[in-house]
């Protein structure tokens, strides 16, 4: 117990975290420090780029394994799963319209690259190693919940999609998936892959050293993004709001008891637990807002970033590290 | 060359940029022969204040400038009405001068 304080601590007092401290209250104190549009899209593309070249690199290092076949499945079964959970709970418990349940769910199916990545910066400084296969997981993991999503939409309520005058499923499939944070993490992957260790050499100090740098600043960006959403959470409500908290923990536990039977090591439970436990708010958001108009897009952002994204950096990571190392 | 200007409606459109691909196509099955695009326009409507793209594309919007003649402009009225009816959006139509040069005739 004593070190899940300790652990706890490290963690709230990162510079990861910390930065997005300071972005939450400079947002709230109204202050004018904002990232550029361009800029937080220039961020976000480069630090997909060095987890997948990582991730790439380490695959090539491991080989196609049985084990990263099995962990890939795990993954897209967790991707189909998680949003069914969710959907039940937010559609018989909370009461909550076809499309809002439907949409929210496809959020919780789908991943927070960024949880993973301040988690994955967590468990280098805490001197945890973790399976490199984790961040393949993690680009399978992206596009399933939104099929999903819309499949529960279309199940339960067919007429409303319909009348709506939806963009056909296929299109925002294809949208999903061609997503540009998508195609450059599993880009990247396979560049990693075929170039291997000697890629590393050539291009490691510009997509490595710098990493943890330009993850403060993105973190930065993302504190006043859910400051400004958490800002809503009144309209969001009580239920919605629990639901932001519970949802992550159905997940995590979900995701240690897989990380568990895949074999993995403490810090690869860990992440497949952050996978299962975070909600996506960069790809998902504006493809179930083009599949679902009916769907109100405030009540997902405000649960992904205003509420499950802050609650999975400051405390989940470390709660989740404490289970894993439990349950081996 | 003599100032020849021609009557013209202007159509202005912002909409969220998740549905510009679809202004544009509707757009260009109304025949016009080009519009004008603004990326990372903001601003406040109906929906709140709408500051743009951040780590999602959501809150991002655009606006789309057009140069057509009154049926065209009427067939985009009615096709983006509909259309913000779900999405952000405003639509404004006016008359005026254009100066450009007489393609028809170059050819």
């Amino acid at each position: 117990m004593n070190e899940f304080i300790q652990q706890a601590t490290h963690n709230l007092l990162s510079p990861i975290i910390l930065f997005f401290v300071l972005g939450w209250i400079a947002s709230v104190l109204k202050s004018d420090l904002h990232l550029p549009e361009a800029m937080v899209r220039g961020i976000s593309y480069y630090l997909m780029a060095s987890i997948g070249l990582k991730g790439g690199m380490e695959l090539a290092h491991e080989g196609w394994t049985a084990s990263v076949i099995w962990a890939c499945l795990a993954a897209g079964f967790l991707g189909l799963f998680l949003p069914l959970i969710a959907f039940s709970l937010l559609r018989w418990l909370g009461r909550l319209s076809v499309v809002d349940a439907a949409a929210i769910s496809a959020h919780y199916g789908s991943v927070s690259a960024v949880t993973f990545l301040a988690a994955s910066a967590f468990l280098t400084r805490e001197g945890y190693e973790f399976e490199g296969y984790t961040i393949a997981m993690m680009a399978v993991m992206e596009s399933p919940a939104i099929a999903i999503g819309l499949l529960l939409a279309t199940f339960f309520d067919p007429s409303g999609r319909k009348a709506e005058g939806g963009t056909p499923a296929g299109e925002v499939l294809r949208e999903a998936l061609l997503n540009g944070s998508v195609v450059i993490l599993v880009g990247a992957l396979i560049i990693g892959a075929v170039t291997g260790e000697h890629g590393a050499e050539t291009v490691g100090p510009f997509f490595f050293d710098p990493f943890k740098g330009v993850l403060c600043l993105f973190l930065l960006h993302m504190g006043i993004e859910a400051a400004r959403r958490f800002a809503d959470f009144r309209q969001v409500g009580l239920f919605l709001t629990g639901f932001g908290i519970l949802m992550p923990l159905i997940g995590a536990a979900i995701g240690l008891a897989t990380g568990k039977l895949l074999g993995m090591s403490i810090g690869g439970t860990l992440l497949v637990a952050i996978l299962g436990a975070s909600a996506s708010y960069i790809a998902v958001p504006a493809a179930m807002h083009v599949a679902l108009p009916k769907a109100n897009p405030s009540y997902s952002m405000t649960l992904a970033l205003g509420i499950t994204f802050p609650f999975n950096v400051t405390i989940g990571i470390p709660l989740y590290l404490f289970l894993a190392k439990w349950i081996h | 060359m003599p100032y020849d200007p021609k009557r013209m409606k202007k159509v202005e459109i912002v909409i969220e940029a998740v549905k510009l691909q679809q202004v544009l196509k509707i757009i260009d099955q109304a025949g016009a022969s080009g519009y004008t695009v603004h990326e990372s326009v903001t601003g406040r409507g109906h929906r709140g204040y709408r500051r743009g793209g951040g780590v999602s594309d959501l809150y991002a919007n655009a606006m789309i400038i057009t140069l057509v003649d009154e049926n065209a402009a009427v067939r985009i009225a009615e096709e983006v009405r509909d259309l913000i009816q779900d999405y952000a959006g405003v639509m404004m139509i006016s008359d005026v001068d254009v100066v450009w040069p007489d393609y028809d005739q170059d050819q």
